[in-house]
């Protein structure tokens, strides 16, 4: 048969240089992002992929983003904060709980809302979404 | 298996992997996943098989459709997973024809490769169309470990497969 099909390549040296670069990048990348050293980071509230809220995380209380109705409701406890309430489909931001590392976020995809913990001190983003919610 | 008329063989085998990779797909949007956005990517089995048996033009087809059609069934069509899983389904064919082009590398790297490409694709649209922030790059080292897992499972299978079908149609 008369085949434009590839030829199978079980096994080639070239596999282990890959494996060994996906192995290495992912670690060199964890093992070099920062951490925070301030006991009050602020918690960033990205709407749209607007920056809305910039929220001390210094005192228990309740914050609602009043863009929806009815509110998402954001728990914020001292250097951690959660959504509490979302009428989002599926509930796993919700299911997130609190963030309370930089390298830690909260992501709703249906209502675009991204949640992020940074340092007072720092001026660049440096955290990263934990999970991506639907 | 042989089919009459070897003039469809090729149409009948692509449609038998879409619908094999359709499937995949369905069944995978039901498994409860430990974290949200992370899928083994079963149904990428049958883009590296349409790969190895047919050729870079054919795994992409395999892979729009099957894309396409499963999310028709599974109610994503036009959603923000479904240009997510485009994306993603696209960036892997290409980066496994490259891989596959190269010369050097075997089936295993081909596939890790393919997932890696899957989560760049995904990250860069959802960056594009959702999110429009630059920390959801954050997430690429863990995809990729991920993918390495997913990768070498995928792989496996579709090596037994390939296998089966070597022997059968001596391709």
């Amino acid at each position: 048969m008369n085949n434009p099909g590839t030829n199978i390549r079980f096994f080639r040296p070239g596999d282990i240089f890959v494996f060994l670069l996906i192995i290495f990048i992912p670690l060199y990348w964890l093992s070099n992002r920062p951490q925070l050293t301030s006991p009050a980071p602020i918690a960033c509230v990205e709407i749209q992929g607007h920056l809305k809220y910039e929220l001390p995380l210094n005192q228990r209380r309740l914050f609602y983003l009043n863009e929806w109705n009815p509110p998402v409701v954001l728990e914020i406890r001292p250097g951690k904060i959660r959504i509490l309430h979302n009428d989002c489909a599926k509930q796993i931001c919700v299911h997130t709980g609190f963030i309370d590392q930089p390298y830690q976020s909260i992501v709703c995809v249906p209502k675009k809302i991204v949640i992020y913990l940074k340092h007072a001190s720092m001026d660049s983003i440096h955290s990263a979404p934990h999970v991506i919610t639907g | 298996m042989s089919l009459p008329d070897k003039k469809y063989q090729k149409e009948a085998h692509l449609s038998a992997l879409i619908a094999l990779g359709m499937i995949l797909f369905i069944f995978e949007a039901f498994i409860p996943r430990p974290i949200p956005w992370l899928k083994l990517g079963l149904a990428n089995m049958a883009t590296l098989i349409a790969l190895y048996w047919y050729g870079p033009l054919s795994a992409l087809l395999v892979s729009v459709y099957r894309i396409l059609l499963g999310s028709l069934f599974v109610g994503t069509f036009l959603t923000p997973g479904f240009f997510l899983s485009l994306s993603g389904g696209i960036a892997a064919v290409l980066g496994m024809i490259l891989m596959v082009r190269a010369h050097l590398f075997g089936i295993w790297a081909v596939s890790v490769v393919g997932a890696a490409f899957h989560s760049a694709g995904q990250l860069f649209v959802g960056y594009l169309l959702l999110l429009h922030n630059p920390i959801i790059i954050q997430l690429f080292p863990i995809m990729l470990l991920y993918g390495l897992v997913s990768g070498t499972f995928i792989a496996y299978f579709s090596l037994l497969i390939l296998q089966r079908l070597k022997k059968e149609f001596a391709f």
